[in-house]
């Protein structure tokens, strides 16, 4: 910093003090660690507050009461219609939620600033929206989001904690709040948010699929199992479907599939049959439906239909020759040879994580690109 | 439109027995309390505690804050006598620890945004302020930082009008002594 010093002349003494000054007022600041406010509160405990002392700050409370009368005439129309309408019909009065304007003004700007992906301009809208209504679960679980976005992930537990106070079957505060838990690897308390939603909306996608991940983690088999199962029972798509089916497969249970269909991977219902019957069990045919479907579609594909029965290679070709006689009923557009089937005596082998599963009795379906020679 | 709660509404609804109101107050002022315990203890860690300490006081003792007044100004004061109280404590330690945390100040103030345009002239001015004595600095800090009249300084640091300016116009002369020193230092 260049400062010049000459005791002598005031008007440079002045013109450094300018400078200082400036530089003062332009001095960053740090920002206070993230966890801050959340230590301060954790060691606050209500005062003892006597009647007399509420009582006292009561009445003593600033009041302010604003009048615009263009904003009160539609009011005043709606109230004087609502009275003629309640007159006729005295029984049946609605009863009607209150709503603090300027909460709900502040709800929606903080909503905005979210909306524009802007969470730090969202937060003070927020926290003015609760100051002014404590009430709404919903403006203590924006808030939360807020500041998760922000990265403050005490805050963002504790607005959630407060919008399940006021609310405790509020669902998006349980849904999140398992999220923030999963984060955190804190299984147990994440699976008891994800339960709360699952006993409310049983198809949840999102809760039934982390639940999987938590039970993995906690080593509980069958509830994981279940989980997918349920998952895949709703979702068929996205690579979270297909995750699930992974998930399933390498714990030994094959009642899905994946296969590649049409340059994707697909989820697949899997093909099963009750003792030594040829036709498939019914809930196994919207599987090759779905497949079927797809090779009507593309007509460049050729689908391979191929079946395992270990040591029964006559069951195995009378299957395989059954879905193909089958998909070519429901599609008579496919083209015979676009179905290619296959049979073995041998059991069908698999291998996940290291592990090699032998499956005695399998359908496995595939398609590829037809190349024309 | 944005709604901002005046400091005395949310006190009143802490005297009424709402302590999770006080939260507004923390989030509202936590920037400035901790950055002077930063100034005081050029370390992150101790400025967190005692900034924290201030709330927590400020809280206990909210019955005798007077509705009305400005509470920046007595949370500050507030803040101000921890740091002061801290300062003391240090001051009883051996010239070795002294040594240390001179070491520290060094170190720690490297913290400070290096996306500054005049990143060496920010340390520089920084380093200046922190060997201020504590009553110098802050009053500084409050004049030009926090924009504060010289009369709400006054009331504050319990002086009066003219002695406050008196410390606003030394503070400044110290600091361009220190920048000076230093600058023919180099």
């Amino acid at each position: 910093m260049e400062i010049k010093k000459n005791p002598k002349n005031n008007r440079n003494d002045h013109k450094n003090h300018e400078s200082l000054k400036h530089a003062i007022e332009t001095l960053p600041e740090l920002n206070p660690p993230a966890n801050f406010v959340h230590n301060v509160m954790s060691q606050v405990h209500p005062h003892n507050v006597t009647i007399f002392d509420r009582l006292k700050h009561s009445y003593s409370r600033q009041v302010t009461i604003s009048f615009v009368p263009l904003k009160w005439i539609p009011a005043l129309t709606c109230a004087f219609l609502l009275f003629i309408l309640l007159y006729q019909n005295p029984d049946q009065r609605p009863v009607q939620p209150i709503i603090n304007e300027q909460a709900e003004l502040s709800y929606i700007m903080g909503r905005s600033e979210l909306a524009k992906n802007d969470p730090q301009k969202a937060l003070p809208y927020l926290k003015a929206a609760i100051y002014q209504d404590r009430t709404q679960a919903d403006y203590h679980f924006w808030l939360g989001v807020a500041y998760w976005a922000t990265g403050n992930y005490q805050l963002e537990k504790e607005s959630y904690a407060a919008a399940l106070q006021l609310n405790p079957n509020f669902l998006p505060a349980h849904v999140y709040m398992g999220h923030s838990y999963m984060e955190k690897k804190q299984w147990s308390d994440a699976i008891s948010h994800y339960k709360k939603v699952l006993s409310q909306v049983p198809d949840h996608a999102e809760s039934l699929f982390n639940s999987g991940i938590v039970y993995r983690k906690l080593g509980m088999r069958v509830e994981e199992n279940a989980a997918w199962t349920q998952y895949l029972a709703h979702t068929h798509t996205g690579p979270q479907s297909i995750d699930a089916v992974n998930y399933l497969n390498s714990n030994g249970v094959f009642s899905v599939q994946t296969a590649y269909i049409g340059g994707q991977k697909r989820v697949l219902k899997s093909v099963e049959y009750k003792g030594n019957s040829i036709e498939p069990l019914p809930e196994s045919l919207p599987s090759l439906v779905q497949a079927g479907k797809i090779i009507k579609d593309k007509p460049n594909l050729l689908l391979h239909i191929i079946v395992y029965e270990n040591n029964d290679k006559d069951l195995a070709r009378k299957r395989a020759q059954y879905l193909k006689k089958y998909m070519l009923e429901i599609y008579p557009d496919i083209e015979t040879n676009s179905i290619r089937t296959s049979w073995f005596d041998t059991p069908r082998t698999m291998q996940f994580n290291r592990k090699q599963y032998s499956l005695d009795s399998s359908v496995q379906v595939f398609a590829e690109k037809i190349v024309k020679s | 439109m944005m709604f901002n709660p005046g400091d005395d509404q949310v006190i009143a609804e802490v005297l009424r027995g709402d302590s999770d109101a006080f939260r507004f107050i923390v989030e509202k002022y936590e920037k400035p309390i901790f950055n002077l315990m930063y100034r005081t203890t050029c370390n992150q860690d101790e400025a967190a505690d005692l900034a924290q300490d201030a709330f927590l006081r400020a809280y206990e003792n909210i019955k005798k804050f007077k509705l009305g007044k400005k509470f920046y100004s007595w949370l500050y004061t507030i803040a101000l006598n921890l740091a002061r109280d801290h300062m003391r404590s240090k001051v009883r330690e051996t010239k070795f620890h002294k040594e240390q945390k001179k070491d520290a100040k060094v170190a720690d103030n490297t913290m400070l945004s290096t996306e500054t345009e005049n990143y060496y002239e920010t340390q520089s001015i920084y380093q200046a302020l922190s060997q201020l004595p504590i009553d110098y600095r802050e009053v500084l800090i409050l004049k030009y930082k926090n924009d504060l009249t010289m009369e709400d300084i006054a009331k504050m640091l319990d002086i009066s009008v003219s002695g406050a300016k008196m410390r606003v116009r030394r503070g400044l002369d110290k600091m361009r002594n220190y920048l000076e020193e230093t600058d023919n230092g180099n």
